[in-house]
């Protein structure tokens, strides 16, 4: 490679990890706990109970049981659990109110109360999601942040294609002991950044992905579900009258080997002013990763419509358990989140050799040359 | 090309962990991604190791 085309490779790795370093250490440090999510509300929330299936737990007198505990609001949202053997019900006080303003109560598969509010973690791990999702500003900071994850892939290629006139020196995995501290940390640099290479990649692409998610189902409900919602628009949100069980029923046989995630009750947000929206998703490691969203008429539990999915959405869906390292058991996310600290590290490393570069050749020692020579490729 | 040997390898174990990982059930695909990721772990923990 010439030397001019070197010195741009250079300049765009230099400047898009300027752009991107700060905000990829605030996404590393908060993905870190994220990474154990689910082990950390079991062991704040500990549970003995064996598994059972959402068909088997009496999801109506939950309902009705979540409603008089919160004065007749309305339930918004029922997540069953099958593995921790309990459900979620969300209520509000009025079926159109935001996600945000939601009551929630805890039931064990048998019905009795487990608990009255939010669970004890949830605060916290909400507010660490929300900062590695959107630097708690919704919607402007998830675009923010797929924007950051390109530049982050671009000093990846970058860094990529600057490792090959440093490597043609050193034999793969080489970290000089002699030489300045400058060196040192050139070479940890490289030699992390480019074994944790793919890992990086396929978290910052899936990363990207993420933080389009909001845009692609508006995308998605603009073109393809509202159509199909029009004639309820104006309807007022009802209160079901058929058993929250008989819809699941009616969407679980719908849609073939399924099970139910959870359900959203008649809303205008994000829903349907006169039906349940079943999500419901397949019983396969990977077809578990995809939801299916199936209305039930709220008034007779009966099916109005499977809204099947475009690919890009099954391609976010994809995306998930790639950047979350939560589909593959403990061990997968202990090295996920081993991986995560190498990232710390390269960033950590690129920030000294950034601070610690020497201003001018004329200014710079003789180790300093030395290091500059073996950055930029020259003989 | 030699220079690539290395990451090619590394890269190539990872993805092939990742995605194995993703698309095979049980104890299997699980094992899958333990060693798409932990052979790169254990390399670089032997690179930083030997550069100590």
């Amino acid at each position: 490679m010439s030397g001019p085309a070197l010195r741009r490779w250079r300049w765009v790795h230099r400047w898009s990890s300027i752009v991107c370093t700060l905000f990829l250490l605030i996404l590393c440090l908060t993905g870190l706990p994220l990474i154990f999510d689910e082990e950390i509300d079991r062991a704040l929330a500990p549970s003995t109970r064996p598994a059972v299936a959402a068909s088997a737990m009496p999801l109506d007198a939950m309902v009705t049981e979540a409603r008089r505990l919160h004065g007749g609001e309305r339930v918004r949202i029922v997540i069953p659990h099958p593995d921790t053997a309990s459900v979620q019900i969300s209520t509000a006080p009025g079926a159109d109110d935001p996600y945000d303003r939601l009551h929630q109560t805890s039931f064990a598969a048998d019905g009795t109360l487990l608990r009255d509010g939010a669970a004890p973690a949830d605060a916290v791990m909400g507010v660490l999601l929300q900062l590695h999702a959107s630097l708690l500003t919704g919607l402007p900071g998830e675009i923010f942040l797929a924007l950051i994850g390109l530049i982050f892939l671009a000093a990846l290629v970058s860094g990529v294609v600057l490792y090959a006139p440093f490597a043609r020196r050193l034999g793969f995995g080489e970290i000089r002991r002699t030489g300045s501290r400058r060196l040192r940390w050139l070479d940890l640099h490289n030699v992390i950044g480019i074994v944790t290479l793919a890992w990086a990649g396929v978290v910052g692409a899936t990363g990207v992905m993420n933080g389009l998610a909001t845009p692609l189902f508006g995308i998605w409900q603009l073109r393809d579900v509202a159509p199909v919602l029009a004639p309820y628009a104006h309807d007022a949100a009802i209160i079901p009258t058929a058993p929250l069980s008989s819809a699941i029923t009616a969407a679980t046989s719908t849609v073939h080997d399924s099970e139910v995630s959870f359900v959203t009750f008649p809303t205008h947000l994000y829903g349907s002013p006169d039906h349940y929206v079943v999500w419901v998703k397949g019983r396969s490691k990977l077809r578990a990763q995809m939801l299916t969203p199936v209305l039930v008429d709220a008034r007779d539990g009966h099916v109005a419509f499977v809204a099947r999915m475009p690919w890009y959405l099954r391609a976010l869906e994809l995306s998930r358990p790639l950047h979350f390292g939560n589909y593959g058991g403990p061990i997968l996310k202990i090295l996920w989140a081993a991986l995560d600290v190498f990232t710390i590290a390269v960033l950590c490393s690129g920030l000294y050799l950034l601070m610690s570069h020497p201003r001018s050749r004329r200014a710079a020692g003789p180790r300093d040359s030395e290091a500059r020579r073996l950055v930029e490729g020259e003989a | 090309m030699s220079v690539w040997i290395g990451p090619a390898a590394m890269a190539s174990v990872s993805v092939a962990g990742l995605v194995g990982a993703l698309l095979i059930e049980g104890p299997i695909g699980d094992g899958l991604g333990v060693i798409g990721l932990g052979i790169p772990s254990l390399v670089l923990l032997v690179f930083l190791f030997r550069g100590r």
